[in-house]
């Protein structure tokens, strides 16, 4: 059993090395810290109760994949940036390259121990956003149009958006069902807020090897929903009713689950599987498809592209020489770009799900080491990362937890968290990439989380 | 407790490290460091003759025919070449007529005797052209200046019936002897006659006889004809003959186009306009075209070329001719004779001072040449140095592609223009060439300039192209139509690599 542990944990390890870690906290990982029943609804806790009123749980998670400061600039001597440097930017990008954000705000939560198990119920808000981008159009920025040539080789400039706002009224259950297994889960009701999510949002530019001319696509399809009816009008966004209601915000249901079993192999190891944020919403009023694509406006329009073959030689001294047709004829090349709205039907987008498989080995009550494996299903793919912890109680009073994550292109994600359990409550918080909060634009990425919470001791278990 | 306190200075240096308030210091970032390279598109056109034609400001000296074949048309009016009023006029001239009578009264007379002597003068119009039968008169004045040894002269009544006033009464002055001279302005008089050019004026004498003993009565009379015109006669036209020199200056093209072309197919015509009544004959005995560079030749040869009598132009001459011609200018002098009544038609014709011939000459010239040099410069105002350009461009190739169907070769020079200094800030291309198509098919021809880092600036700072083109037809004879065009692109490779400063002035 021994040589299955150490395997186990060397497995994960070994799996950690190629896997992005990402949207951790060490929260997570802590033993007393009641929100560690966010990722792990089995989990077991040792109060008789606790409450929360808007401090409980205030969640940010920033996840940058690519995008580093230090890769944008050339630094002087005394370590000040000098010069944007295009190129070695556009080298330190991935072809895909994502940006994603979470915001977690607790309003009001509660746990309450039962016979058999432990009770919860929690009202948060939460927002969820996911994108990528290309770095096609960097390339191009950086290096020019000369290595994109031909027409199996465009520019696509391609970005991905799926952003979510929603309200989430949770139900959850934890129960022991064995000396050896624990189960647990959360029945949520949702209410939509708002959605944002590209279905295409692109533009394709082909050179062509032998004239040079330019020929452009554009792909839009953006589908949108808010509270309160919206307009996109010139460019602007507006609310077409200047007064918000409560109302608004009760026309979108949705449901979701989540659910979790840890079953203790022997008292040091355990397995955990969690499946979080399981379900979907309904945006019944208030949607918009933003459909664009290039519109005849003249000469340039060619067959659903924009054209350029170059300046007629009688506009060109008009605009060499004539400042305001200067201004007109590129005023007339941005309308050949233009995107229009549509009201939709009623439709259901997913949650983004969280599926996490986490082995625990205690060294003793007070000691943990732990090696988590998450899938982050967001819309935009799947994003698999790895997570190793360490967690120890001291004096019953201090939950500490170090973390490492390991991520692509960085490798100084140090996380920290603390719970200081005080007699009737809790105050925690926490990092999972400590040094990024130091240098927060050359960072991969960084979750912090902090709260407050009341609790009561079980004095069963104490 | 070692290992606590080198855990917490391991972690503290991880902080060192990246809390460096200078790596914020955005303010310091001064520009931009680029390397690459782009291909774009400049500029197309497509020129068919006719936007040349606006070009070049020929419309109004073209026409065009149905195919799309060009003429380049030259008009000239000559109004009144022979002129009505230059013919029907009378010179001036002095009659002197001398009267002697017998004295009716030889010695002393009882009483005074009233009486009354008629002389008559007949005097002869002097005219190289016409002769008169009838004439209204326009213009001029009889003046008399009358002596005689007639002594108590009382009065001289001048008449004549063969010129009547506008009321068709016979012309009667009075002429009084003390003063010794009379005068009529015969404007608006008419004059008619059996004797053609002859006017008889009869002078009726009144003087009161008494003690006159001179056995001759003498009267002299001197009349003064003035300026006489007439605006209608009706008479004849003696041979009347005029030279006419035509020599005038023609610009074929703006100043842009220099040079010489041989031209075929050249027309000359003639239409005249001749309403004397009578027909009329034109000499064309010279015909010379001269230019810079093209040494004097004669278009045809000497011709006679009838005139008949018409009240609408009417062509009469319609010449093929060939020649070479400066595309400047040129000069044409042409010098001919018109006779009116070349026959001596001994006809009467009624003839008004209005009456006249008219001629137009048209210079048909279809493009249709042969021309071994010609050039044309077109300066463009493209003020490049109105853009701002990063100073990181290294390379400029610029390739002009043509496809052409113009029946010509073009040598191509481009020049970048300072026009604040009046210098040529850099040549683009030298002696390119396009090749033009001689077999109506299209031809295409690729030029490439080449600019490298050290010209760049010297490209990019300019506010102005001048364009300077050769043309030929290697030998052909060519022909110029509407429909053939040029179509021109552009494109460029870009190659840059440097800093882009921010704050650059």
């Amino acid at each position: 059993m021994k040589k299955f542990q150490i395997i186990s944990i060397l497995a994960l390890t070994f799996v950690s090395a190629i896997a992005n870690a990402q949207n951790i906290s060490p929260v997570d990982f802590m033993k007393t810290n009641p929100y560690k029943l966010r990722s792990n609804p089995s989990s077991d806790l040792p109060y008789d109760s606790h409450v929360s009123i808007g401090l409980g749980n205030i969640c940010g998670d920033i996840r940058n994949l690519n995008f580093r400061l230090d890769n944008v600039f050339r630094y002087d001597a005394s370590g000040r940036p000098s010069v944007i440097d295009l190129k070695n930017f556009a080298n330190s990008l991935d072809p895909e390259n994502g940006f994603n954000s979470i915001l977690d705000l607790e309003v009001l939560g509660f746990g309450k121990k039962s016979k058999h198990g432990y009770v919860t119920y929690s009202h948060r808000v939460r927002f969820q956003l996911s994108s990528t981008i290309s770095d096609d159009l960097f390339q191009m920025v950086a290096f020019g149009n000369a290595a994109s040539t031909g027409p199996d080789n465009p520019i696509d400039v391609n970005v991905g958006l799926n952003a979510l706002c929603f309200q989430e009224f949770a139900l959850g259950y934890q129960i022991k069902a064995t000396p050896h297994l624990s189960v647990g889960g959360r029945v949520k009701f949702l209410l939509g807020v708002g959605e944002a999510k590209s279905e295409a949002l692109s533009v394709k530019l082909f050179t062509d090897c032998e004239d040079y001319s330019l020929r452009a696509f554009e792909d839009m399809a953006v589908r949108m929903t808010s509270p309160m009816p919206f307009q996109i009008a010139n460019n602007k966004f507006e609310f077409e009713n200047s007064r918000f209601n409560v109302a608004d915000l009760l026309h979108s249901p949705g449901f979701g689950i989540d659910l979790a079993a840890e079953y203790h192999f022997s008292g040091h190891l355990s397995l955990m599987a969690a499946v979080n944020d399981f379900g979907f919403i309904r945006w019944k009023k208030n949607g918009v498809v933003l459909n664009g694509d290039i519109v005849d406006n003249g000469h340039f329009y060619d067959d659903g592209a924009f054209l350029f073959q170059g300046v007629e030689i009688y506009e060109l001294e008009s605009i060499f020489s004539d400042g305001e047709h200067q201004n007109q004829y590129f005023d007339n090349l941005k309308d050949y770009f233009t995107f229009e709205t549509e009201s939709t039907d009623a439709y259901t987008t997913m949650l983004h799900t969280n599926i996490l498989l986490r082995g625990t080995y205690a060294f003793n009550d007070k000691r943990r080491l732990m090696s988590q494996l998450q899938f982050y299903c967001s819309g935009l793919g799947v994003r698999p990362a790895l997570t190793l912890a360490y967690n120890a109680t001291l004096n019953k009073t201090f939950d500490l937890c170090a973390t490492y994550s390991m991520m692509k292109n960085s490798f100084d994600n140090l996380g920290f968290g603390f719970t200081c359990n005080l007699k009737f409550f809790h105050i925690y918080a926490a990092t999972n990439n400590i040094i990024g909060c130091f240098k927060p634009l050359n960072t991969s990425g960084m979750n912090i989380q902090a709260g407050f919470v009341f609790t009561v001791i079980d004095k069963n278990r104490h | 407790m070692i290992k606590k306190v080198v855990l917490a200075l391991a972690c503290f240096s991880f902080l060192l490290t990246s809390c460096t308030k200078q790596r914020y210091e955005f303010d310091n970032v001064n520009g931009v460091y680029a390397d690459g390279e782009f291909l774009l598109p400049l500029v197309k056109a497509s020129y068919s003759f006719d936007s040349l034609v606006d070009r070049l400001q020929l419309d109004t000296m073209m026409t065009f025919d149905e195919s799309g074949g060009i003429h380049y048309m030259l008009n000239y009016d000559l109004d009144k070449v022979v002129d009505g009023k230059k013919i029907l006029f009378f010179k001036d001239i002095d009659a002197d007529t001398h009267f002697s009578v017998p004295n009716p009264y030889p010695a002393v007379l009882p009483e005074p005797v009233d009486t009354t002597l008629i002389f008559t003068q007949t005097v002869t119009l002097s005219s190289d052209f016409i002769s008169v039968l009838m004439a209204e008169i326009c213009s001029g004045s009889f003046d008399f200046e009358i002596s005689s040894n007639i002594p108590e002269l009382s009065r001289i009544i001048i008449r004549s019936s063969e010129i009547k006033d506008a009321n068709g009464a016979d012309m009667c002055l009075v002429y009084n002897p003390s003063s010794g001279h009379a005068g009529l302005d015969l404007a608006g008089f008419l004059y008619e006659t059996e004797t053609e050019n002859t006017v008889n004026i009869n002078y009726e004498v009144s003087f009161t006889a008494y003690d006159f003993t001179a056995p001759e009565l003498n009267f002299d009379v001197m009349l003064h004809v003035t300026d006489l015109h007439v605006s209608r006669m009706r008479g004849r036209i003696m041979n009347y003959s005029l030279r006419h020199v035509f020599d005038t200056v023609f610009d074929l093209f703006p100043k842009k186009v220099e040079g010489v072309a041989s031209v075929c197919d050249m027309h000359v015509r003639l239409m005249e306009r001749n309403d004397f009544g009578m027909d009329a004959r034109l000499y064309i005995d010279t015909v010379l075209v001269s230019g810079d560079g093209v040494p004097s030749y004669t278009v045809f040869d000497p011709l006679t070329v009838p005139v008949l009598e018409s009240h609408e132009f009417v062509e009469v001459l319609d010449k093929k001719v060939h020649g070479a011609l400066n595309m400047v200018s040129d000069n044409v002098y042409a010098s001919g004779l018109f006779v009116l009544n070349p026959e001596e038609s001994l006809d009467i014709v009624n003839v008004n001072d209005t009456s006249a011939i008219d001629v137009k000459i048209a210079v048909d010239l279809p493009f249709a040449f042969n021309v071994q040099k010609v050039s044309y410069t077109d300066t463009l105002e493209v003020k490049t140095s109105d853009f701002d350009y990063p100073e990181i461009i290294q390379e400029i190739d610029v390739d002009l592609e043509f496809l052409t169907d113009l029946p010509f070769n073009l040598g191509v020079n481009v020049y970048m223009y300072d026009s604040q200094h009046q210098i040529i800030t850099d040549t683009l291309t030298s002696n390119a060439r396009i090749q033009g198509s001689f077999d109506g098919t299209k031809k295409a021809s690729t030029i490439v300039a080449k600019v490298t880092e050290d010209r760049v600036n010297n490209v990019l700072n300019s506010d102005g192209i001048i364009l300077s083109f050769t043309l030929n037809t290697d030998a052909h004879d060519v022909v110029l139509n509407l429909k053939q065009c040029v179509e021109f692109t552009s494109k460029a490779y870009v190659r840059y690599n440097g800093n882009v400063d921010f704050n650059k002035e």
